[in-house]
């Protein structure tokens, strides 16, 4: 798991200003306390999967989106990863003391989650030996966010890795992601931990992404 | 059906095995609640039941886990009564116990879910639960969340109840609960305690170790047979799992059984295990301490306990606590956690606040942000069990003193809660004068204590400072109340110090010297304001010289590069090393620490605060703005210079006169209902404070009637709502609605990663904010009435 700086500038909406010395050893700084307080975790289960179903679970993902993007796959790995519930209080220890520290933190925490997400599948698929597809998340497309609800109560992520559904819909500790991931047969294994995000990406219009990249 | 927790204390008991694992293999179809074949498939629950009683378990754990109502909804009720009556037929003559897991949600400040709505869900599984003999409850990770479900079996049933966490392998909970606060916390609310679930039973022994020398009540364990594979298999055989087990017996653990994976092969080992084995005696010796949910604090030696959360005598807390301006109260907390306190006293003692509402959300304010300790300052019994309540650690109250009604009204609730208490020297009649009458008062304390169950241990015994100046003779007398009794009982001594001083000139001098004195008279807790470096110093020395800080390590390690100073350190301060450019524009435009020394300069100059705010600072962050629009600045350097711009804020503030501080144009902020995504709504709090508004931040998962009753109440121009999930959108629009109703004249901007201006737009937002900048502009607009040259989506009345 690391905080990758291009990434971070991303997210933070950076065109290439002059980066003072302050500023970028504050990003230093806030990198190296995410990766100090995240205590990373995961839970993953595979099902087989047959008319758009898991089976054995009931757990039929709506929308064409996902549809799309598991078609042709029998197999799929439901996964849940978490930063945990200590870079939180770190959060709103930083914010109280420094907005712009605060700031930092929370895009690094983002990064790292990604990071992380990004080390475990490609270690899965390597040790399956299997061609995998993406992370798709609830949220993205037409997948709705709702089903964040199901695949928590089926993986058990609450007392699996401490990520809970609060009444929002979202997940908490925030720095968590939930995803189906397809397995193909014959396919080609995914670059998960290729750094162009966003050349893997369909959000054409994300406001993450740079002008380069639209 | 026996007693259960007379047949706990002579045997060594049998819990069944994995249930959620074993209804897998049976029954792969079950889905996400499981628990909903109590009333489908009974023949199922039952016959798992039944194979764990002929493998000669003594409890059986319905199949309750997750029936309550968090989880299963308006199904609970039903669940958990079926649940209990298959049980009960299923394995006769044997105990049945109501098993409580997580509610699936994370409480406050992490999630969303109130501590009350989380003691209701439970209090509802307890009155449906008819018929069970115990309630366990297990898995939790939240000392918060199981604090809830033990008060609410213990205020609802007078069934035994056992308390089980699930740590991981830096032995913590997911939540960052340790072993030691775990026990201190949960002992006290619990009939049993111990771990279940988590990584496998090797994983457990250490903390089995640990925790049979944390409490004299029984230790239960149920480790996992190891951890699944991605296919939901376990590799922990029988064998293997039983010989763990035997050893925790051993280590003195009295309650054994299994979790996720372990099936009727494991527990008819366990039962060998128990009819070979007696109880073996634990290690438990009594011992002073107090904890948050993630520190514990022994008090082996001398502790401090940082006393500057409290307004008496200090303006700026005083204003803080009557506006609940959080953020000064959090650096007011992290400065000493930073100077070295190792307990944080918290007061909210004034007249014109509700003392039981303040210290409440005081006390969640400060666990949610630092680990240190809490002692609870107040004498009212609403307000102590109000913040006891809230509190998810084992505290100190204080106090008590020696006065019956004292004594009547608070001991019982400290005993309630597992709280430690300090205990006053004084009485009705007064204070006292001799060593004596001091020792006479401690005694009744101690021994009123003890009826009430609180052990000598967790008595913390104030024996007065008095002002030198005015009772000379005091202070020795002071002194050897302590020696005396500290030679009498095993008790903890607490002294606030700088009283002793008040009066005399430079009352560092004093207050070094009796503190000093007090320590080598036995004083365990001096209570202080760890900022002041000569306290902490005469602290350190005293370690040294009594031998606490082995080889003088501590001591050197913080003394060997230091250059003395004698101020008072706070924050601000540590970053002076970059002061140099004093020109304060510039310092603020380059976000640099120095510009609150400039700022300070200038105000002591003679310049008024108000032109400091309107000549310097709004200019600076005008410019600051306008280059962050253009792109020659990007988001951090935007927000650097706020937080530089509000450090000199602060500077205006301590300059001006008392309640005027807060005067300006009111802006209300919240992060809508059900949304825990606050930090663009914080970035536009600092920048908005910054430009002098009075900004009400209402925090993140705000009802929406709530910041309508908040604008109606201050009558605020402006509210800002912020929302990063689209989920959380209808919360915003409903929050819109009801303050069109309420306050027709207010004006919403709304703001978060989801919203777009046409989205804005089809909520009934008046403005879209795409960043903090954004906010300014609307500000100064419904404000001063400044050009915008940002669009309004909806008609002006």
């Amino acid at each position: 798991m690391n905080v990758d700086r291009r990434e971070m500038l991303r997210y933070l909406g950076w065109r290439g200003q002059q980066i003072d010395p302050a500023t970028d050893e504050a990003m230093d700084r806030m990198s190296a306390k995410c990766l100090e307080c995240a205590r990373p975790k995961y839970t993953v289960r595979r099902f087989a999967f047959s008319d758009g179903v898991l089976e054995g679970s009931g757990f039929a993902p709506q929308g064409r989106d996902i549809a799309r993007h598991l078609a042709g796959c029998r197999e799929v790995y439901l996964f849940a990863a978490t930063l945990g519930a200590a870079i939180e209080r770190e959060l709103d220890r930083t914010f109280a003391v420094s907005a712009r520290d605060g700031l930092l933190l929370d895009t690094a925490a983002s990064c790292a989650i990604e990071s992380y997400c990004d080390e475990v599948c490609a270690r899965l698929q390597s040790e399956t030996g299997k061609a995998f597809t993406a992370r798709f998340s609830c949220g993205y497309g037409d997948f709705p966010l709702s089903s964040q609800r199901t695949i928590c109560a089926l993986l058990r992520t609450d007392t699996a890795i401490g990520v809970c559904v609060d009444s929002g819909g979202s997940l908490v500790p925030r720095k968590s992601v939930t995803a189906l991931i397809g397995v193909r047969d014959g396919g080609k294994p995914f670059p998960f931990t290729k750094s162009d995000k966003c050349a893997r990406c369909a959000n054409k219009t994300c406001a993450a992404r740079g002008p380069e990249q639209k | 059906m026996k007693d259960f927790r007379k047949f706990m204390r002579d045997n060594i008991v049998v819990f069944d095995g994995a249930f959620g694992t074993a209804l897998q293999r049976r029954y792969p179809g079950a889905g996400t609640l499981p628990e909903k074949l109590n009333l489908t498939r009974p023949d199922i629950i039952a016959r798992i039941h039944r194979e764990y009683a002929e493998a000669g378990a003594d409890v059986i754990s319905a199949a309750t886990f997750g029936a309550n109502a968090a989880k299963a909804g308006d199904m609970s009720d039903d669940l958990i009564r079926a649940a209990i009556k298959i049980a009960r037929s299923a394995a006769e003559n044997r105990f049945v116990a109501l098993d409580l897991g997580p509610t699936g949600q994370l409480i406050e400040p992490l999630g969303t879910m109130s501590f009350d709505t989380a003691y209701d869900v439970y209090k509802r599984a307890v009155l449906a639960a008819d018929g069970a003999d115990l309630v366990l409850v297990e898995t939790m990770s939240d000392l918060a969340e199981l604090r809830a479900a033990l008060l609410a079996v213990k205020e609802n049933s007078d069934l035994p109840v056992i308390a089980s966490m699930t740590f991981f392998d830096n032995m913590r909970t997911f939540t960052g609960c340790d072993v030691t606060s775990f026990a201190l916390t949960a002992a006290p609310l619990a009939d049993a305690i111990g771990v279940n679930c988590s990584l496998g039973p090797d994983k457990l022994v250490p903390i089995v170790e640990k925790l049979v020398l944390l409490t004299d009540k029984p230790i239960i364990v149920q480790p996992n047979a190891g951890l699944p594979d991605p296919d939901g298999n376990y590799s922990v055989g029988p064998e293997e799992f039983a010989s763990y087990c035997e050893k925790y017996v051993r280590t003195g653990a009295r309650i054994i059984g299994g979790c996720c994976g372990t099936t009727p092969e494991h527990i008819a080992l366990l039962r060998k295990i128990a009819d070979r084995e007696k109880p073996y005696p634990c290690g438990y010796k009594p011992f002073s301490a107090v904890c948050s949910a993630r520190r514990s604090v022994i008090v082996d030696g001398v502790r401090v306990i940082g006393e500057r959360i409290n307004p008496t005598g200090k303006k700026a807390m005083k204003e803080a606590l009557k506006n609940g301006d959080e953020g000064y109260i959090v650096k007011q907390a992290l400065e000493q956690e930073e100077a070295g306190a190792d307990i944080l006293d918290v007061n909210a003692g004034l007249p014109e606040i509700d003392e039981n509402a303040v210290l409440t959300s005081l006390v969640r304010l400060l666990q949610r942000v630092t680990d240190l300790p809490l002692q609870i300052d107040c004498t009212k019994p609403d307000a102590v069990e109000s913040a006891l309540r809230a509190y998810h650690g084992k505290a100190i109250v204080n106090s008590v003193n020696g006065d019956e009604s004292s004594l009547s009204s608070i001991l019982p609730i400290a005993a309630k809660y597992g709280a430690a208490v300090v205990g006053l020297t004084v009485d009705e009649k007064g204070v006292p004068d001799t060593v004596e009458r001091r020792l006479e008062i401690a005694r009744r304390i101690i021994g009123r204590a003890k009826e009430y169950g609180i052990p000598e241990q967790d008595v913390y015994i104030d024996c007065l400072t008095l002002t030198v100046g005015a009772q000379q003779e005091q202070a020795a007398r002071t002194l050897e109340a302590i020696r005396r009794i500290k030679s009498e009982y095993d008790v903890r001594t607490v002294l606030g110090v700088s009283n002793i001083s008040f009066g005399l000139p430079n009352r560092k001098i004093v207050n070094t010297g009796f503190l000093s004195a007090a320590l080598w008279a036995g004083l365990d807790a001096p209570i202080l304001n760890p900022n002041i470096p000569e306290n902490m110093q005469t602290v350190a020395a005293y370690n040294v010289l009594s031998g606490a800080d082995v080889n003088c390590a501590a001591y050197t390690e913080k003394y060997s590069a230091i250059e003395l100073t004698s101020k008072e350190i706070r924050r601000a301060e540590h970053d002076r090393a970059d002061a140099g450019d004093n020109d304060l524009i510039y310092a603020i435009r380059k976000g640099l620490p120095s510009a609150k020394d400039a700022a300070a300069k200038l105000l002591d100059s003679g310049i008024a605060p108000l032109d400091l705010v309107n000549g310097y600072l709004i200019p600076a962050l005008n410019s600051v703005g306008d280059d962050y629009e253009k792109g020659i600045l990007f988001l951090p350097q935007l927000i650097s210079a706020a937080d530089s711009a509000k450090a000199c804020f602060d500077e205006v503030k301590k300059r001006m006169p008392a309640g005027s501080a807060k005067s300006g144009d009111t802006v209300v902020l919240a992060t809508v209902e059900g949304d825990v995504h606050d930090i663009g709504k914080n970035i536009v709090r600092t920048v908005l404070e910054n430009y002098g508004y009075n900004v009400i931040d209402l925090g993140k998962n705000v009802p929406c009637e709530k910041v309508a009753a908040e604008v109606s109440k201050t009558g605020a121009k402006l509210c800002g709502l912020s929302a990063l999930m689209t989920t959380t959108v209808p919360n915003m629009q409903k929050t819109i609605g009801l303050l069109r109703r309420d306050c027709p004249d207010c004006t919403v901007m709304v703001g978060g990663a989801v919203l777009n201006e046409d989205y804005a737009r089809k909520i009934g937002a008046d403005y879209y904010c795409k960043d903090a900048n954004a906010d300014v502009k609307i500000a100064k607009h419904v404000f001063a009435g400044e050009p915008l040259d940002l669009p309004r989506l909806t008609e002006t009345v």
